[in-house]
């Protein structure tokens, strides 16, 4: 049990023990100074917690530590994929790695992509790997996908009131994730309402540290197992005739481009790690839907266009994937993720420098 | 719906405020009466039925009871039917699986195979805690301490109140039924007091208790998170630890739970005596019975050990009895024979401590007190027995062995269960604040570290399974 947790348990024991008034009756004055003490020693709390490494955890430490491992044995250069579940499901960074090798590149690949990441979410992960891996990568690719540049509290969708949502909302991202909702990345009065009302108390919950020491530091360490999660059996049907015209469907690169917010967040992911000596990448595992796949194209020709940037819309990958390989109509199981791997050993090969 | 819940908070405003805003002891006793229907089948509605049957046989027991002269064989022969009634449906609901399985256990050990199915009975919540009112509230009318009550909803009301229907404390009927009587403001003291309970109830639980989980559930295993015991691969230490913190868990688990039910009662005008008075702190194993879990022990003193002849009859007896209400005592806790060996070993802890009564020191008292009760806690929680001798024998220091660790830091929990008694019993004696504006700052920064420390996933109650 940390230090930090304990001198926090026995001070709140103590408290709530001999705290007694003589008399009854409350005035503003009173709950003023109670309100600016509780800011003040969340404040003092937050400070001691940053101090002592104390932070909330999600799955993703689980992945981090993994890759870290990895990191530790093999001292090539690192190439970092940071995206969602289409990652997580499609790409295989050990199967990749050995692709790499085999091909005369001595880079090691490390997936550390988690389900409904929304972009805000990813610079976290960025920062962590940043923080504790052994060197910085030498490139980190980005995935990118339309749903998520759209929202800005995507991760409400997925896990809210959780340790991961509240841990995106300190004060800047809040007012960020604010700003966007009010620039329109929302749909509807309706949805901006949830929205802002949902992220103004996220902010609030990080900012009192609810939850705080007890995610840090209480529950067991999260479990360390690679991000690449291979699937064996699909989650749903995904009709064959559907799928053979999806996937066969060309339609024309997105003209246009990532929402401001989108693009200023992924901006400060590509400074975080240029800072660090590293390259930036942009990517998207093949999906069914042609739309998702022609967002990235658009984007590779006109604002990734100066990036190493991935896009599925080859011919010969996609026909490759027009089998029983889809878990659902947006991820792949393990044989469509072995197919999507190989074929993106090339790509890096001929993208990388 | 638990205490820690954000969804609990919620539904305590609104019965809040609508017990106070409406008007008329009939409509209060309503409010308090659909809140707690409320708050037992947000767990389970169907289970409502069961409770209702609980309260109206006893209800109708009562009546009919009552209606009969003192010493009548009818009215005792209703009396026992209530009684018997109410331990049925304890016992259909929770022992009749282990019994069952006890039973086939013991055909296969002669080589019989039993021909009955596999009972899988699901244990409504609380039903150990509402079954002993029940039977508190026949018994009390039958003594004479309280009239036969003529209305259910009153009957209703008393068996089924939320702050205390699902874990206690056990209210005894003499006490509750006039309070129901009585008319209540809403005053800033009934607040204050209500708070303070609440609020250290909140630290025992949230602050304290739930992050001890994750030091005993990997070792002694817990279905919901890790599936089974891992005793075999832990160290000696690891088990030494993990059964400390065991200790203190269940402890600031159950006080903290009966703290908040004893300021949320309050909340509404409604007082439920202690439950707890620093159990670690106690120098004999009879000290030790008067602090902890004070409303079961003095149930079972007033409606087992005593109708049972208590210390009456000499020695023999008066073991036999202690041994009978304790090994009950701990079957009440679990349908498992693990809790009957707890319940067993403090009844012969009991007998010891009757047997030789002379004072052994408070220091030397205190130890062999608090050793003996750790070392029971382990049967205690323990899933089998074979994993009960291997934390024993750990305590002896001769088991090698295991890799599986635990961090150091958890000894440090005994300092946190030894500020609680003294701080807490000295508190008793403190002078309230006369300045408002350190009162404020000081609840201003117990309310920080309590949100710091709060759980956000909510971990039931210990005592919510018994």
């Amino acid at each position: 049990m940390n230090f930090l947790v304990l001198i926090v348990m026995a001070a709140a024991l103590l408290l709530a023990h001999v705290l007694r008034l003589s008399r009854t009756g409350v005035r503003v004055r009173h709950l003023i100074v109670f309100s600016l003490t509780i800011v003040l020693a969340a404040g003092v709390i937050r400070f001691f917690a940053a101090e002592a490494g104390l932070e909330r955890r999600s799955p993703y430490d689980g992945f981090l530590a993994d890759a870290i491992a990895r990191m530790d044995a093999d001292p090539a250069p690192v190439v970092a994929f940071i995206g969602a579940s289409y990652s997580r499901n499609a790409l295989d960074d050990r199967r990749l790695t050995a692709a790499l090798k085999g091909a005369g590149r001595d880079m090691l690949a490390v997936n550390l992509s988690l389900e409904g990441a929304s972009l805000q979410e990813r610079t976290e992960h960025l920062r962590r790997l940043l923080d504790r891996a052994p060197r910085a990568p030498a490139i980190v690719f980005f995935e990118i996908a339309p749903e998520f540049d759209a929202d800005p509290v995507y991760v409400f969708q997925v896990a809210k009131f959780s340790d991961r949502a509240i841990n995106q909302f300190a004060p800047v991202q809040t007012f960020r994730a604010l700003q966007s909702l009010a620039a329109g990345a929302c749909a509807g009065m309706a949805a901006c309402v949830q929205s802002a009302g949902l992220t103004l108390a996220h902010g609030g919950m990080d900012a009192l540290n609810i939850g705080l020491l007890y995610a840090s530091s209480a529950r067991r360490p999260a479990e360390v197992r690679p991000s690449y999660d291979p699937q064996d059996a699909p989650r749903e049907d995904v009709d064959a005739a559907r799928r053979a015209a999806g996937l066969a469907d060309r339609p024309a690169p997105f003209e246009g481009a990532p929402p401001g917010w989108a693009s200023a967040e992924r901006a400060r992911q590509f400074a975080m790690v240029k800072a660090a000596g590293g390259e930036v990448g942009v990517y998207f595992p093949p999906v069914i839907e042609p739309d998702k796949r022609a967002y990235i194209a658009g984007l590779c020709e006109t604002v990734f266009a100066d990036l190493p940037c991935i896009a599925p819309g080859d011919p010969a990958l996609l026909s490759a994937l027009d089998g029983p390989v889809w878990y659902d109509a947006r991820h792949l199981m393990r044989e469509g993720a072995d197919t999507f791997t190989d074929w993106l050993a090339g790509r890096l090969d001929a993208a990388l420098p | 719906m638990i205490f820690t819940d954000a969804i609990f908070f919620a539904f305590l405003a609104v019965v809040f405020a609508a017990h106070w805003l409406l008007r008329g002891r009939e409509v209060r006793l309503g409010v308090l009466l659909v809140a707690s229907l409320v708050f037992y089948g947000w767990w389970n509605w169907k289970l409502l039925g069961l409770l209702g049957l609980v309260v109206v046989l006893s209800w109708l027991t009562a009546k009919l009871a009552a209606q009969r002269p003192a010493g009548d064989r009818v009215r005792r022969r209703i009396l026992i039917a209530g009684i018997g009634g109410n331990l049925l449906v304890l016992a259909a609901f929770k022992y009749a699986g282990f019994f069952a399985e006890s039973a086939r256990a013991a055909l296969a050990a002669f080589g019989i195979e039993a021909g009955w199915p596999l009972l899988n009975i699901i244990l409504p919540m609380g039903i150990s805690f509402y079954v002993f009112q029940a039977i508190s509230y026949i018994v009390d009318v039958a003594r004479g301490q309280l009239p036969a009550e003529q209305r259910l909803r009153r009957v209703a009301l008393y068996i089924a109140f939320f702050p205390q229907l699902v874990a206690g404390p056990i209210v005894r009927a003499a006490s509750f039924f006039p309070q129901m009587e009585r008319d209540r403001r809403l005053t800033g003291a009934l607040l204050a007091s209500g708070a303070r309970a609440f609020l250290l109830g909140l630290v025992y639980k949230a602050g304290i208790a739930d992050h001890l989980a994750p030091f005993v559930d990997p070792i002694f295993g817990d279905a919901r998170i890790v599936g089974d015991s891992a005793v075999s691969e832990a160290t000696s230490l690891a088990l030494i630890g993990a059964t400390m913190a065991f200790g203190a868990l269940i402890y600031f688990d159950f006080a903290g739970y009966s703290l908040m039910a004893i300021g949320v009662a309050r909340w509404f005008g409604y007082y439920i005596p202690k439950n707890f008075d620093y159990p670690y702190s106690a120098i004999s194993l009879q000290d030790f019975w008067r602090r902890w879990h004070i409303s079961l022990s003095s149930w079972l003193r007033d409606y087992l050990y005593i109708p049972l002849g208590g210390n009456r009859g000499g020695a023999m007896k008066t073991s036999r009895n202690l041994m009978a209400t304790m090994v009950l005592g701990g079957l009440w806790h679990g349908a498992a024979w693990t809790f009957v060996v707890w319940g067993a070993m403090h009844g012969a802890g009991l007998i010891v401590n009757r047997l030789f009564r002379r004072p052994l020191g408070w220091a030397l008292g205190l130890i062999l007190t608090q050793v003996f009760v750790l070392l029971t806690w382990v049967p205690f929680r323990a899933e089998s027995f074979g994993d009960v001798l291997e934390v024993w024998w750990a305590f002896t220091g001769l088991r090698g062995g295991g890799t599986m660790g635990i961090t150091p830091g958890i000894f440090a929990v005994a300092g946190i269960v030894a500020l609680d008694a003294l701080v807490g019993r000295k508190a008793r004696r403190l002078k309230p604040l006369r300045d408002p504006l350190l009162y404020w700052i000081g609840l201003g920064v117990l309310v920080a570290a309590i949100l710091a420390l709060y759980p956000l996933e909510a971990a039931p109650f210990v005592y919510f399974q018994f």
